[in-house]
């Protein structure tokens, strides 16, 4: 499984429960951030480290410290989440 | 900047009190409107199991006095010795007159104890703290600092964002003069960050109208009025996880201390993800950085630090000499760390609120 299979499945099962329409198949482009709310995102992050260390076999935390900074988060959208966790996945 | 070094002082008493309703999250789906999904969605996300709410009209300085009183109950300290009560709160008894010089009559405090309220949050024990120590070294021998707060004073009804996460619970601790080693402390503010973490109406600013009092669906998903406090998550998250390992590693810093040495390091119980990147970040050993204090309790605000060592490690600080990392961080926003150490002090198990204790 490629990590952006691992970030739209991801997105996907957070979304079971919020619904939002434009999560459902999300591209490149879908503004991740602007559509979750700050437990959204919390939800997301937590999905991503379960997925990730069950690949991985080793945790990853991906939280940092501009997960929810509107202007720096790498969360803005898949294509900045896919290089961000790539980098991780990298330096962990 | 606000840093200092104290000598010779030292907490020696602490108690929690709890609301007395002890209320599980899937209670509260009619209230809130949770289905099952997003039942499931906070239990996962923030690991929200119950939290211990008092009755209505039970106000946090009724929570504290019962803690004081169980202090003097069970202590050699005495009433008498007391020299100032700071009480640190967002719901006090009355607007006016400050809800700590109520306090000094209903502990039958002596009238030489001066008395005063500090409004802050999450970060108030930190401040409480820092303003007990100050006092001592400027010669008032014994303070008893009280905690905490009330949630329905402030916490919209129905507010699925924020209400599930609040508990409430009121803290006594008392300092004093004592052969102690070095205590550390360095306080902060933000005043930029205000609207983050806001009551927006019923002070003087925003007066109490017929609108602001009304509850309404906010953007948000909550329904609140502009009388309920607003806390706008990813800010909260973004500023906690963005400043407390500084915050630390400063303090562990001027103390001249490696994290390795610290017992414990007991931090304003937000939500646990938070506190395990924040230990995480700071590479310190989860065993060493409480988080269950939420997850059980709810978020005590100011006597989230205190709840937390009467809640989960009443038997270490009663028995044990312990060096201990403190930090709070929140509404103002402001916040401080603190490095000092206990000595077998009074810390006994968090207790249920008694209805004795109400005025």
């Amino acid at each position: 499984m490629n990590l952006n299979e691992i970030i739209v499945n991801s997105i996907q099962s957070v979304n079971q429960d919020l619904k939002i329409d434009a999560l459902q198949n999300p591209t490149d482009e879908t503004q991740l951030f602007s559509l979750l709310d700050s437990l959204g995102t919390l939800d997301l992050i937590l999905e991503l480290e379960s997925r990730l260390q069950e690949i991985t076999g080793r945790y990853i935390a991906v939280a940092n410290e501009d997960s929810m900074d509107k202007d720096a988060t790498p969360f803005k959208n898949i294509k900045t989440l896919r290089i961000y966790l790539q980098q991780r996945i990298e330096n962990e | 900047m606000s840093k200092a070094t104290f000598q010779d002082i030292a907490i020696t008493a602490m108690v929690t009190t709890v609301g007395e309703n002890i209320i599980k999250l899937e209670d509260e789906k009619e209230r809130f409107g949770f289905d099952d999904d997003s039942l499931a969605r906070i239990q996962k996300s923030i690991g929200l199991k119950t939290r211990y709410i008092a009755s209505l009209g039970v106000c946090a300085s009724d929570l504290c006095v019962q803690s004081a009183n169980t202090i003097f109950d069970n202590t050699d300290i005495k009433k008498e010795d007391i020299g100032a009560l700071i009480f640190v709160t967002q719901s006090p008894d009355y607007k006016a007159p400050s809800t700590a010089i109520v306090m000094q009559d209903r502990l039958a405090l002596p009238n030489s104890c001066m008395a005063f309220d500090i409004n802050l949050g999450c970060s108030g024990f930190i401040y409480g703290l820092f303003t007990a120590f100050s006092y001592v070294n400027s010669g008032i021998n014994k303070i008893l600092l009280c905690v905490g707060d009330v949630n329905d004073y402030f916490a919209g009804e129905k507010d699925r964002i924020f209400t599930p996460l609040m508990g409430d619970a009121g803290s006594a601790i008392v300092i004093e003069k004592t052969p102690s080693p070095k205590s550390f402390f360095s306080l902060y503010s933000n005043g930029g960050g205000y609207k983050h973490l806001i009551i927006p109406s019923g002070g003087a600013r925003n007066r109490t109208t017929t609108k602001s009092i009304l509850p309404k669906q906010q953007t948000d998903g909550g329904i609140r009025s502009d009388e309920n406090m607003f806390m706008d998550g990813k800010e909260v998250f973004n500023f906690a996880i963005k400043t407390v390992p500084p915050l630390i590693k400063e303090i562990l810093q001027d103390a001249g201390i490696l994290a390795k040495n610290i017992d414990y390091f007991v931090l304003h119980q937000a939500n646990p993800y938070i506190l395990k990147t924040i230990a995480s970040r700071l590479k310190v050993a989860k065993e060493k950085v409480p988080l269950e204090t939420g997850k059980i309790y709810g978020n005590q605000n100011s006597a989230s630090i205190p709840g937390t060592i009467n809640g989960f490690l009443s038997d270490a600080f009663q028995n044990k000499k312990l060096t201990l990392c403190i930090a709070g961080f929140g509404i103002g926003l402001s916040w401080g760390a603190a490095v000092l150490q206990t000595d077998n002090i009074y810390a006994p198990q968090t207790q249920l609120y008694k209805r004795r204790d109400r005025v």
